[in-house]
């Protein structure tokens, strides 16, 4: 993974890595003082993320509020962990000057999907799949792509790999079909 | 109790904050991402991971509570995910963060994820 990135900064410039810091560092974070006690079946969980926690008192994160196959007696901090990331977006877009009651998507979206009732049922409908598939495999990008593969977890990154090798040919057929 | 609210909300907050100022929130961003147009995004993720990486192997062992194990649905799941990762540009945490940031269609997403959870639960109940 170390060399894969090495690798890339070949064809990436330092500007555009500098993100990752922050990122990494609330990765961190979350794994290191979400994830402290708990014990998990699948691979991100083991440290918080999109897993399943198995231990009743220990906190849960990500999408344990959406992850968790074996619901935990704890569910207030799972609520507070969501509700935390929904007031950091709200953070997120006052520091960035976005509006509040945006309608619209991005441009992309509204070019491959139109407006309306169509756009409305396809992210609806892909919410279903992201909720059933998140907890079929037990974690999304953060649990399985952060922590996960962050951690060196071979499921995490089999799941990781496997996400990313259908997504990228399903948005570059979008983009060809649907553009 | 105070603590244990407080380890959650903290995290929480910093992921939120992060994860929308970075733009992995916008459906253009990923787009471009996954479509390899704009590498911003990758990158970002790449060093995320790397950072996290060399952590967790230096200081790692006392953080990391257990090590994982294989289950059969990790790959179908994944690829469910893969799919609506394309389509809708939003995972559960990312669908939180979204509606923090004020998209409205984001609860669209939302309520779909909790279909989809729902659904799940219930097949595994039966």
């Amino acid at each position: 993974m170390v060399a894969w990135g090495l690798g890339f900064a070949g064809t990436a410039t330092l500007y555009a890595w500098l993100p990752g810091v922050p990122l990494g560092v609330s990765g961190l974070l979350e794994r290191s003082i979400l994830g402290s006690g708990r014990k998990t079946e699948a691979g991100p969980a083991a440290g918080g993320g999109c897993g399943v926690p198995k231990s009743a008192s220990a906190p849960t994160s990500t999408s344990a509020c959406f992850g968790s196959e074996t619901p935990t007696p704890e569910r207030l901090p799972s609520l507070v962990f969501g509700v935390s990331m929904m007031v950091g977006g709200a953070l997120a877009g006052w520091v960035g000057g976005q509006g509040w009651g945006n309608l619209r998507m991005a441009p992309e979206f509204h070019r491959f999907f139109g407006d309306g009732w169509a756009a409305v049922a396809v992210l609806f409908g892909g919410g279903i799949l992201v909720g059933f598939g998140t907890r079929w495999s037990g974690g999304c990008t953060s649990g399985h792509g952060l922590s996960g593969c962050g951690r060196l977890q071979v499921p995490s990154l089999v799941a990781t790999g496997t996400y990313f090798w259908v997504t990228i040919p399903t948005s570059l057929l979008l983009e060809r079909i649907l553009r | 109790m105070t603590l244990l609210l407080l380890r959650s909300a903290v995290p929480g907050l910093l992921l939120g904050f992060v994860v929308g100022r970075l733009g992995f929130t916008d459906y253009g961003e990923l787009h471009r991402m996954l479509t390899f147009s704009d590498l911003r995004l990758f990158s970002a993720l790449l060093l995320a991971v790397n950072l996290l990486v060399l952590v967790f192997l230096t200081l790692g062992k006392g953080l990391v509570p257990t090590r994982s194990t294989f289950h059969r649905r990790l790959v179908p799941g994944a690829v469910l995910f893969g799919v609506r990762w394309a389509l809708t540009g939003a995972c559960p945490g990312v669908a939180l963060v979204q509606v923090g940031q004020g998209s409205l269609p984001a609860l669209a997403s939302l309520a779909g994820i909790g279909v989809g959870i729902g659904l799940r639960q219930w097949g595994r109940a039966k």
